[in-house]
């Protein structure tokens, strides 16, 4: 591309990571929080 | 015919809603990414004074225009929940904060990475800089403060508070290119007088859109999630956590009890 393509591709790479690394962050989360509701379902299922 | 749209500021009735809502955002955010990338790296020419390096310019617009927008979309939140008491606002606000904050550290990264090969330095503590950087760091504040206090309805006010008071940062910020003779160049868009091509001017709005969808999108999500972690003891989610079990297999953490 040019001699700044460092500067062109270090942003836009930076960029791509960064939105997936929260993309992935978010589904971790929302996995965990569906896990989190089962367990205490089932613990309560348990308890009876 | 009128819709009630008090009935969304309830966190039961807006769980499904946002769940159907996220993945048209984030479809709605692909295409118009793809599109303002096309646009913006194969029909966009090269600028005759910043060369190949301008094209920094369709994301660090955006992102820096989304930094600012959410903070003050939080600040909105902030004034509804402290005015009616909503508790979907202070959800949201939490579910918006990690998104503003990545944005607005993204417009510092991408800002340097332009500004040494256009004006020879990463970064000079101009007004329009310093007063972001100030802004990434209300960011912070609001998430640190928000997970220091325990107390639920204290964290929602005191957060509120600080979303409210943060916000007199965002004029400064639009407006230090103005108040101030800094390095960074003045408003990128001027209404009625753009200085920029035509097709630059379409893939950084296209790029805007795209930042904009992506960001109402994941807020979405991660407000599901908020929802669902701070209204556990709520009987709608008892009812939906009987759902989610279903005739799945205990965890590991469940197979231990």
């Amino acid at each position: 591309m040019s001699d700044h393509s460092l500067f062109i591709w270090g942003s836009y790479g930076v960029f791509a990571v960064a939105l997936v690394i929260e993309l992935f962050l978010l589904r971790s989360r929302a996995k965990r929080t569906l896990q989190t509701l089962k367990d205490e379902q089932l613990v309560r299922q348990l308890d009876k | 015919m009128s819709m009630n749209w008090f009935k969304y500021s309830s966190p039961a009735a807006f769980y499904p809603l946002a769940g159907k809502m996220a993945p048209w955002f984030f479809g709605i955010a692909a295409v118009l990414a793809a599109a303002g990338l096309y646009i913006g790296f194969l029909i966009a020419p090269t600028d005759f004074q910043q060369g190949e390096v301008y094209r920094i310019i369709f994301i660090h617009v955006p992102t820096a225009w989304m930094g600012m927008f959410i903070y003050l979309v939080m600040a909105g939140y902030a004034f509804l929940g402290l005015v009616f008491n909503t508790r979907l606002s202070a959800m949201m606000m939490q579910a918006l904060a990690p998104t503003g904050a990545l944005f607005t550290a993204l417009a510092l990264w991408t800002g340097a990475l332009w500004g040494r090969p256009t004006w020879g330095t990463y970064w000079v503590w101009d007004a329009r800089m310093t007063s972001t950087l100030i802004l990434l760091f209300l960011y912070f504040g609001f998430m640190a403060l928000d997970n220091a206090i325990e107390d639920r309805r204290r964290a929602d006010k005191a957060t509120a508070l600080l979303a409210l008071v943060g916000a007199v940062n965002i004029p400064i910020i639009y407006f230090s290119v103005r108040w101030w003779n800094t390095l960074h160049q003045g408003a990128t868009l001027n209404p009625g007088s753009s200085k920029m091509a035509g097709t630059m001017l379409t893939a950084m709005l296209l790029m805007t859109l795209a930042c904009w969808a992506y960001a109402i999108a994941v807020a979405l999500v991660r407000v599901r999630a908020v929802i669902v972690e701070r209204e556990r003891g709520a009987a709608w989610v008892g009812e939906l956590s009987s759902a989610a079990a279903g005739p799945t297999q205990p965890s590991a953490a469940n197979k231990a009890i």
